[in-house]
């Protein structure tokens, strides 16, 4: 099929980990399903350069599920006789949990259905992700919070909102991962039933717009992985964060990051719980991410 | 938005609490009828893990709303339903347990030790050896009972959010110590109340005969953790019956004695606790009561027939403090029982 072409773009946000993550029951059956804590500053973009009748390149290290997006994208698409160079940059750190490869993934998709004049949606960026990397994490929904199952590709649950505004005081605490590489947790029937709970409270932190809730969740659900990917200093690290006046702590839980959460814009906590961090366990805290860009209304 | 999707059976439609604002600060969780939740899921949980099979007999010793829980499920489900009672289930609850096709067996006799409860659990041996294939509950120890009050806990933080106290009767151990223990994962700090009655051995005090049903026991079971009850109270039968009777003059709910007990021992700690929000679990509903709690010629002539509602209850130093006929009150702490009381918990052989 010869289809128009132009210079392609996509572009999708990183995230820092979960708020939620474990085996959801749902509609009579159980899913491995997460929710992701957004950070608008991180960001995979893609650009992809159709070229008739030339084999698919990628620069950029090691990008392969990148490629097999892209394959997955221009099939589906139905087109066999474009190939081309797609180019992917990322300031997300690889490795560490926060949706590198799932937002490489994204902005690919994204770079080759734009090239084609395709829209596609959300849910079908999903399928597509899942199928070129097993996993995925919900980045192509923005900041709308979605309980997500990871593993299949599709939507549990639409919580109807952005999750409420947090500020995240990101440390690095080691031992990154591969996803794929890591045991799928076997939570007891006990711990199932825990997450119900957690998505009840999740809801009302959504609906109420409720930075407080949305910390206890968090710090439930971290608390339930530490018998599957223990994080080191994660006592040490919630004590900093409740003496600072923060929300909870929040892991990435397949990864190696840990997040203190506070209320938007409490630059003084997190401040202090910095130096804490230095002080008390010889980390260095990467800086503090927002889940949300502010809103500026000029009137 | 939310769309309103069917239920797939009455099970499902009827298991969980509506939530109800009752004073400032104070709000009910009113279940229809509180025993189908845990009932259901250890049903599923047993299912699940091959202990039932479409053919298989379940037997439970009950005279009480898990028995009709069981019957539901088992009706619909077209399986064979066994309970055990004694002669103190009345009448019509039977006629309705017998319509949903269970077999109510009534022993005629308590055994020299141990009462009807020894007399039940011997009759349920005998129906376990005769039917090969049975499924037998257990609410006292199943832990599938406490796990059940998941989807409780649930509702609660997703129409309060932060909750301060959780006010509930104690029978099992599962609804108090189940949806307190999946609260506290997210509300650590939540303070739990459980409402016992002069009696009942649950925390401690000598076995005795009971006016209030529906809560406390004459056993141990495991699943009541005591390590989670902050405050116990102890609620005897005229005064909850009185507080039924107020709740459904008041408030226009209609419940029945237990509910009456809790809704009294909740409304006055949420009085004490201004801007506490507190929540009280209210377990069934009153239509199994007409002809007692909310008939004052029966109330009269039990002797049991109250005209004011106590402001407060007597607060009771130790276990020996706690009066036969009064409300009271008692700071458990969240210890064991053994370090309050001395004694060895759950050394019944009557589970």
């Amino acid at each position: 099929m010869s289809v128009a072409c132009r210079i392609g773009s996509g572009s999708s946000f990183g995230h820092h980990g979960e708020v939620l993550q474990g085996l959801i029951s749902w509609d009579g059956a159980r899913h491995r399903a997460l929710v992701t804590m957004p950070c608008y500053r991180l960001r995979s973009t893609a650009s992809f350069t159709p070229v008739p009748s030339a084999p698919l390149t990628v620069t950029c290290g090691k990008r392969s599920k990148a490629k097999r997006a892209a394959e997955l994208t221009l099939r589906l698409l139905n087109v066999s006789d474009i190939g081309g160079g797609i180019e992917v940059a990322s300031n997300i750190p690889w490795g560490a949990g926060m949706g590198s490869s799932t937002a490489d993934v994204v902005a690919t998709i994204g770079a080759v259905s734009d090239a084609l004049d395709v829209q596609l949606g959300p849910a079908e960026v999903g399928r597509i992700a899942v199928a070129a990397e097993v996993a995925s994490d919900p980045v192509m929904f923005g900041n709308q919070a979605v309980l997500f199952a990871q593993r299949e590709g599709c939507i549990l649950e639409y919580l109807g909102a952005p999750l409420p505004p947090v500020d995240l005081l990101s440390v690095e605490v080691g031992g990154a991962v591969s996803t794929l590489d890591l045991p799928l947790p076997q939570y007891t029937s006990a711990e199932v039933e825990a997450f119900r709970p957690l998505m009840g409270l999740l809801r009302r932190a959504v609906y109420a717009q409720d930075a407080r809730l949305l910390g206890r969740v968090a710090m439930a659900s971290a608390r339930i992985n530490q018998r599957f990917l223990p994080k080191p200093f994660f006592e040490d690290l919630a004590a900093i964060n409740e003496e600072t006046g923060g929300l909870g702590v929040q892991v990435a839980h397949s990864g190696s990051v840990v997040g203190l959460l506070y209320e938007a814009g409490d630059q003084r906590g997190c401040a202090i719980a910095k130096q804490l961090i230095r002080d008390r366990l010889g980390l260095s805290p990467a800086g503090v991410f927002m889940s949300r860009r502010p809103l500026e209304v000029v009137l | 938005m939310t769309i309103r999707n069917i239920y797939r059976s009455i099970i499902e439609a009827k298991e969980l609490p509506q939530v109800v604002q009752l004073e400032d600060s104070l709000y009910g969780a009113a279940f229809g009828l509180m025993k189908l939740l845990p009932a259901h899921h250890m049903l599923d949980r047993a299912k699940e893990q091959k202990f039932l099979d479409q053919s298989t007999t379940v037997v439970e010793s009950t005279s009480g709303t898990f028995g009709l829980a069981l019957a539901m499920l088992c009706a619909i489900d077209k399986r064979p339903l066994v309970l055990v009672s004694d002669p103190a289930i009345d009448a019509a609850f039977r006629l309705r347990l017998e319509d949903l096709g269970a077999t109510v067996d009534i022993v005629r006799k308590p055994e020299a030790v141990g009462g009807y409860q020894a007399a039940r659990l011997a009759r349920l041996r005998e129906h376990q050896h005769r039917v090969s294939n049975h499924y037998w509950p257990r609410q006292y120890t199943n832990p599938d009972n406490v796990g059940a009050y998941s989807k409780v806990a649930e509702i609660l933080v997703e129409s309060l959010g932060e909750i301060d106290c959780l006010v509930g009767t104690v029978g099992s151990g599962g609804s108090v110590c189940g949806t307190s223990r999946f609260l506290r994962q997210l509300l650590p700090k939540l303070r739990v109340i459980g409402i016992d009655t002069p009696g009942s051995v649950l925390f401690g005090l000598p076995d005795a005969k009971r006016v209030l049903r529906g809560l406390g026991n004459s056993v141990h079971p495991t699943n009541l953790d005591h390590t989670a009850i902050d405050e116990v109270h102890w609620v005897d039968g005229a005064t909850a019956f009185l507080a039924t009777r107020l709740l459904h003059r008041e408030a226009a709910l209609f419940r029945g004695g237990t509910s009456g007990a809790a809704f009294l021992v909740a409304r006055w700690w949420a009085r004490r606790n201004p801007g506490a929000k507190t929540v009280v679990l209210l377990p069934d509903e009153g239509d199994r009561y007409l002809t007692t709690i909310y008939d004052d010629n029966w109330l009269e002539a039990e002797g049991l027939r109250r005209s004011k509602l106590p402001e407060a209850p007597v607060e009771a130093s130790s276990l020996a403090d706690v009066p036969a006929n009064a409300w009271s009150r008692f700071d458990w702490r969240r210890r064991t029982f053994e370090a309050v009381t001395g004694q060895r918990y759950g050394s019944s052989e009557l589970l």
